[in-house]
Parts: C-alpha cells; sequence; structure tokens
C-alpha cells in the first residue's frame, strides 16, 4: 500500500509520545492508590492533585470543580442523571439538543422514562441551536439543559454562553457535552457562565478511559458511582493516576500547540472542501451556513453513495474515515445528527465525516480526494437509483 | 476493491463460509443483518448477541464488517405476514419468505449499495447454470442439511449474483473447518433456520388475541369433540395435543375455520390427499405441465408428481395419496437436484 491515512481524529487520537512518556513511571514506580497515607500514596496523591490543577487552569475552573471519569460517556451519564435527580428529585422537564451524543441522549431518555418529562431541542439547519429556540422551550418546572459544546459529526460550534444565561434566566442549570472540543476551541467555563461539562483524555491525544467532569462549585448532584468516596463523594472508585496524569499532559500541549493548530487545520479542512466540492458531483458540505465550526471536522454528503460503500474502498486504499459517529458506525443507519439538521433520508445515507489532527498532512488530504473521486463514480454507476437520486436533487434545488 | 460480501448470521456455517473465501484470496467484507429481535419477541437480545458473533469472526479473519438494519423491513415484511397468516388459520413458512423479502430481497439490495456484486451466504444449497448462462438454484451436496426449499422464491436475478461457499461441503466438513480455524462459533449450537418462532403463540397472541381463545374442535359434520386452546396453536396434519378421541381415533387436523374459531379433525387413518393447489406460484420452466418431485415441508421425502400451471395457480396431482399439507406452507418442485418452481398451499 503506497500511502495510509488516517483521517478519523473525531473518533479517536494517537496517544502522543510526550503524553505516553509522562505516564509510564505511574504503572510500575509511582503506582500508589491516591488515597493511601503512606509515602507512596502521597506521592500518587499529589500527582493526582497537579493533574487536577493543571486541568482546572485550563477550563478556567478551580480544582476542587474537576471531577475525574473515565470518559467522555461516564462526565455526560453523571451530569445528565446525577444533576436532574439531585436531592431526591423525581420530577422536572430536561431540555437536550437533539443532536447531542448518545451518552447525553440516552440518559436523557432514561430520565423519560423514570418521572421527567424530555424535549429534544431540533437545532436549525446551520447545525446551530439558536438561544431564542431554547427560551422558547424553557419552563418554569425546567431543571436542566444540555447543549454539547461542540457537534462530533457535522463539527459546527454552539453559542453555549448564550445558551447558558437562557437557561439560567429560567432558573434551570446548564450542562455542556464538550468532549469534541477541549483543546482545538476557546474553553473556560467562567467565560461561558455553565454549571457543569464533559471532557475526553482520548479525543485530544490523552488515553482512553479517561476524562473529567466540571461541576460549578455548589451545585448538587447526585452521584453516579458510589463506594469509597473518592472525588470529593462524587465519583467512587480509586482515581486513574497514571490516565488523569496523561488526560493533564495532553490539554496542556493542546493548549500551548492551539494558536499555530487551530489555524493550520482549518487551512486544511478549507483546501479539503474546496477540492471535494470541485471534483465530485452534487457533493455538499453540511451545516455549511455555521457562523463557528470546530477546524478539524468536515462533514460532506455525496448523493447517490452509500456511506459505508465508500468507507469499505477506502479502508482497501488505506484511508480511515467515518460516516458519523463511530459508536453507530456499521449499523447503516442515517445519522441522526444530519437528519436534526434537516438532511433528507436518503442523502444522509451518503454521510462522510473527515477529521483531520496533529499528524495530518495537505499529501493526506490530497490522497483521500484522489482516492474518493473514483470510487463515487464506481459506486454511484453501480446504484440503479443514481439517476432518480440526481433528479430529486436538481428538482429540490429549483 | 472489497466487491464479495459475506452474510454472517452468528452462527458455524456462515463464519465458515467467510474464512473460506478469505482463505481463498478474494477481496471480502462481512454484513449481517440487525432483525430486532429483541422487540419483536420480546426475548433477552437473541439478535445482538449473533450481531457481536458475527463481529467478532470477521475481527478473527481481519475483514470489514458491516451491520444492516433491516428491523422495519422484517416486521413488516415477516413477522406481521407471519402472525396475521396464524390468526387466519394457516401455518405460514416464515423463513421462505424472509429468503425472498428480506434476506435477498431488501438486504441484499443494501448490500449491493455497499458496491459488492456477489453475495455469499452460508445456505447449503448450490447456484448452477445452463448453457444459456441462466442460473438455477439445486440441492447441497449433503442432502441432510439441503437448505434449498427455503430459497425456491429467490428472484432469479438475485440468484445470479448469489454464491454458497457450503453448497459441496456436508456439515460435518464445516463443523471440523470451524474447529481447525479455532473460529468463535465452532461450538455454537445448531441454529434452526427459524429466528423467532420458537414462542410464535405468544407472539401471535400480542398481535391477534383472537388467535389464542379456546374454541370447538370438530369432526366433518360438526360434531363437537373437544376443545382446542387458541388457532394459533394448531396445523393442518397435527396428531398429537388435540386431546379428541373416539371410536375412529386417532385424529389428525383436516382444517381450520378461522372465521368460526374451530379446528376440524378427521380419523388419522382416513384416505390421503392427492391433490393440493399452491397460489404464489413460481415456475420456471418452459412447459406448462411436468414431472417433477415435490416436497411438501423442509426435510419431507421429495414425492413423484405431476405439476401443471395455469392462471396464476399450481395444480399437483400426487402419483400416490399422502398426509394433507398445511395450508400456507410451501411445496417446493425439483427435477434432479433443481428448483423448478414452487407454491403456497392454498387454503
Amino acid at each position: 500500500m503506497e500511502h495510509k491515512a488516517y483521517l478519523d481524529y473525531a473518533a479517536t487520537t494517537p496517544t502522543d509520545q510526550r503524553v505516553v512518556d509522562a505516564i509510564l513511571p505511574f504503572f510500575t514506580e509511582r503506582y500508589g492508590n491516591a488515597n493511601s497515607l503512606y509515602a507512596l500514596g502521597r506521592d500518587a496523591a499529589r500527582a493526582l492533585e497537579d493533574a487536577r490543577e493543571r486541568v482546572a487552569a485550563s477550563i478556567g475552573a478551580r480544582p476542587d470543580e474537576v471531577i475525574f471519569t473515565s470518559g467522555g460517556t461516564e462526565s455526560d451519564n453523571t451530569a445528565i442523571i446525577g444533576l436532574a435527580t439531585a436531592g431526591g428529585r423525581a420530577t422536572g422537564h430536561v431540555i437536550v439538543s437533539a443532536f447531542e451524543h448518545h451518552a447525553v441522549l440516552e440518559p436523557a431518555w432514561w430520565l423519560g422514562k423514570h418521572g421527567f418529562d424530555v424535549t429534544e431541542l431540533k437545532p436549525r439547519t446551520d447545525g446551530i441551536v439558536h438561544p431564542e429556540d431554547l427560551a422558547a422551550a424553557l419552563r418554569d418546572d425546567t431543571v436542566l439543559v444540555s447543549v454539547m459544546h461542540g457537534n462530533n459529526e457535522i463539527g459546527t460550534l454552539q453559542p453555549v454562553r448564550e445558551l447558558a444565561a437562557a437557561a439560567h434566566a429560567r432558573g434551570a442549570l446548564f450542562h455542556t457535552d464538550a468532549a469534541q472540543t477541549l483543546g482545538k476551541a476557546d474553553f473556560d467555563v467562567t467565560e461561558l457562565g455553565i454549571d457543569a461539562a464533559s471532557f475526553s483524555g482520548h479525543k485530544i491525544y490523552g488515553p482512553k478511559g479517561t476524562g473529567a467532569l466540571f461541576l460549578k462549585k455548589g451545585v448538587r448532584m447526585a452521584p453516579y458511582l458510589m463506594g469509597g468516596g473518592q472525588e470529593s463523594k462524587r465519583r467512587s472508585g480509586t482515581q486513574n493516576v497514571a490516565g488523569n496524569v496523561g488526560f493533564a499532559t495532553a490539554l496542556e500541549i493542546m493548549d500551548a500547540e492551539r494558536p499555530t493548530e487551530a489555524p493550520r487545520l482549518a487551512a486544511l479542512r478549507d483546501h479539503l472542501v474546496e477540492r471535494l466540492l470541485g471534483e465530485i458531483h452534487y457533493a455538499r458540505l453540511n451545516a455549511v451556513d455555521a457562523a463557528t465550526r470546530l477546524p478539524h471536522i468536515a462533514n460532506f454528503v455525496i448523493p447517490g453513495v452509500e456511506g459505508e460503500a465508500m468507507l469499505l474502498h477506502l479502508d482497501a486504499a488505506g484511508i480511515a474515515v467515518s460516516t458519523g459517529s463511530a459508536c453507530s458506525s456499521g449499523s447503516l443507519k442515517p445519522s441522526h445528527v444530519l437528519l436534526s439538521i434537516g438532511c433528507p433520508v436518503e442523502f444522509a445515507h451518503g454521510s462522510l465525516r473527515v477529521s483531520t489532527g496533529r499528524f495530518t498532512t495537505e499529501a493526506d488530504v490530497d490522497y483521500l480526494v484522489e482516492k474518493l473521486v473514483p470510487i463515487v463514480e464506481r459506486l454511484r454507476s453501480m446504484n440503479p437509483l443514481y439517476e432518480k437520486t440526481v433528479a430529486e436533487l436538481v428538482g429540490a434545488k429549483g | 476493491m472489497p466487491e464479495i460480501a459475506i452474510a454472517l448470521s452468528g452462527g458455524v456455517d456462515s463464519s465458515v463460509a467467510a474464512a473460506l473465501l478469505v482463505e481463498s484470496g478474494r477481496d471480502v467484507f462481512g454484513v449481517t443483518m440487525r432483525l430486532g429481535l429483541a422487540e419483536i419477541a420480546g426475548r433477552a437480545c437473541c439478535g445482538e448477541e449473533e450481531v457481536a458473533l458475527a463481529r467478532r469472526v470477521c475481527a478473527q479473519l481481519g475483514i470489514p464488517h458491516v451491520v444492516i438494519d433491516i428491523a422495519d423491513e422484517f416486521r413488516a415484511e415477516v413477522v406481521e405476514p407471519f402472525c396475521d397468516a396464524y390468526a387466519s388459520g394457516l401455518t405460514p413458512n416464515p423463513c421462505v419468505r424472509c429468503n425472498e423479502r428480506v434476506k435477498f430481497g431488501a438486504f441484499a439490495q443494501r448490500v449491493r449499495a455497499l458496491g459488492a456484486t456477489v453475495l455469499t451466504t452460508g445456505h447449503y444449497a448450490r447456484v448452477e447454470r445452463d448453457a444459456d448462462g441462466q442460473a438455477w438454484l439445486a440441492r447441497a451436496a449433503d442432502e441432510a442439511k439441503d437448505q434449498s426449499y427455503f430459497l425456491y422464491r429467490v428472484a432469479p436475478e438475485v440468484l445470479g449474483e448469489l454464491e454458497f461457499p457450503l453448497g459441496d461441503l456436508t456439515k460435518a466438513e464445516v463443523r471440523a473447518m470451524a474447529a481447525e480455524r479455532g473460529l468463535p462459533t465452532a461450538e455454537r449450537r445448531e441454529s434452526q433456520e427459524v429466528c423467532f418462532s420458537s414462542d410464535h403463540v405468544a407472539l401471535v397472541g400480542e398481535l391477534h388475541p383472537g388467535a389464542l381463545e379456546p374454541g370447538p374442535i370438530e369432526d366433518g359434520d360438526g360434531r363437537v369433540l373437544g376443545h382446542h386452546r387458541g388457532i394459533a396453536r394448531y396445523t393442518v396434519g397435527q396428531r398429537k395435543g388435540l386431546g379428541v378421541g373416539g371410536p375412529e381415533g386417532p385424529y389428525r387436523v383436516s382444517g381450520i375455520d378461522a372465521r368460526r374459531n374451530a379446528v376440524i379433525v378427521e380419523p388419522a387413518s382416513g384416505p390421503g390427499v392427492s391433490r393440493v393447489t399452491l397460489t404464489d406460484p413460481v415456475w420456471r420452466l418452459p412447459e406448462a405441465s411436468a414431472r417433477v418431485s415435490a416436497q411438501v415441508r423442509y426435510q419431507a421425502r421429495p414425492v413423484p408428481a405431476t405439476a401443471t400451471v395455469a392462471a396464476g395457480a399450481i395444480g399437483i396431482a400426487f402419483d400416490e395419496p399422502g398426509e394433507p399439507a398445511a395450508p400456507g406452507q410451501s411445496v417446493v418442485l425439483y427435477q434432479g437436484d433443481r428448483v423448478v418452481g414452487g407454491g403456497i398451499v392454498s387454503a
């Protein structure tokens, strides 16, 4: 194989060697339990608290507002269920955006089956949840609102500050899932005025199974994991010191490199969008009208082609991309994200998400386009419905 | 370019078929149907376990795996008609219908959209080509495992895109191959072709509670001999579990009258059936009448008969009278090993 290109950084990232170097001593030398009294434990506790301070500094929080977790899913689950049911509350209204990750949607649906009233708030076709739409959905009994900071499939950045203000104006708490944005866009909890936020380590060149939940001081939350009372009784379980050190290290590298990395990735993305739209008929960029977007994600619809078919053929050429979220990949179900922004079902089947990162070069992006053009041509020639799809597409455009 | 799709069910047969394709050096990818059986049969995710097994097999073989959610089509094309049929006194064959409408219908179409030019499965059957290049379905080498009965309704144009890598192998050989390769499915218990009807009575009852209502068991003259426990539990030809006897007994079910919720019985020693009419005909011969070997159930011994097609139906005249065939079941017609037609026993 002449070339390989990993273009699925939104699914996961390779762990940065600098991160690996930072965490290795915690496996065999500094292996103490951070809750133990003796020197080995105190050493682990110091490393853990140091990691907490570094994460807190990055997001503009106090160290005691950072709860280490096993990653984005645990943080989301804990926040949604823990905030809604805090203090034994059993009823109330919860609002989540319709294009949240399933780590938010599933616990929200669970609440819906256990006494709560749940509203799924639709983003508009620009891929943005508009604050005035949230204001209209809020009720006197709304206890919690959750809207992600940046969408993991289409890369649109949400006006979280305005959304949080709207929620607070009606007395509701505000949580945001920032798994896809941490380290890639400015994120300061004080400036955003949020009550809780979820983070993931493996999206930022840290180890899998790491992450954190920001919980604003004074906000009550029922714990999700119970036991030894670690993390100030908000998340029991012996802390993953190695992982948390890795997460903090990864975040610091992201912050240090962002001033040059973000514009580099944005330029790569624009180059990709221009080439791909220029060389593949009827291809379009999803949420093209978004005012704000992440630099590393571009999501296309290529009508007349099944997304998974492109994946299979690109895989044979050594290229890794996805149709949407890796969690739902391989199910051939159209993306709930694309459907939520008004993408017709038949086009949503032909989605392709390209996400770039630290080790992506322009040659990778060019290689993708070069391989994709003949694959799309071939798959379209095999599709008996292609002409009809195109006719509908042209018709829909007027 | 990955152009050969292997449909993996999570069973040993399709796993071995996949391994053989990979070993032959072809560019293969795996596909699995997600049928949503957990919601249908109320069982603990029977479908998901198999999807996970199929994924493990593909991981071991180093091929990509795509799961195709076909639950809506399966419910509309197989589960609901299956329940409707039982409630109207028929004995449907869901596998025949699934193969026609779902597996080699909607699913095959989705697989084609993935860029596959050939769909392969772990069925025990063969596809033969005649001098004109026409594809014909034929029996597998392993007669005991032959599944051509379930596949007779697959459209000829779809047949042309199919391959059955196990068609020339025996089940024993396949099991040995699975064990040799350490496939995770090697020790799986034999799954019957039927994937949801082990608890069909409850399922039918969910959609048609009336099909579980007790009613009379009558003889041909309308005399009540006993009571049945809901027509969904009975099938024409059945002898066991009737709970009626008499001077003429034992009895067998000769008909089900859904409108009156009655099960009709006749003495089991009575004369056999020598003619049957098939609806929804499949007929692939140029002539309108032919000598055939007719198989009235999966694994029934095929019997000689004359079949005549006319006006959307096939008339079968058996050389020797036999057990009554249940309305809703399929009769498949063979010439030698080759499937030449078939249809559904009319009520």
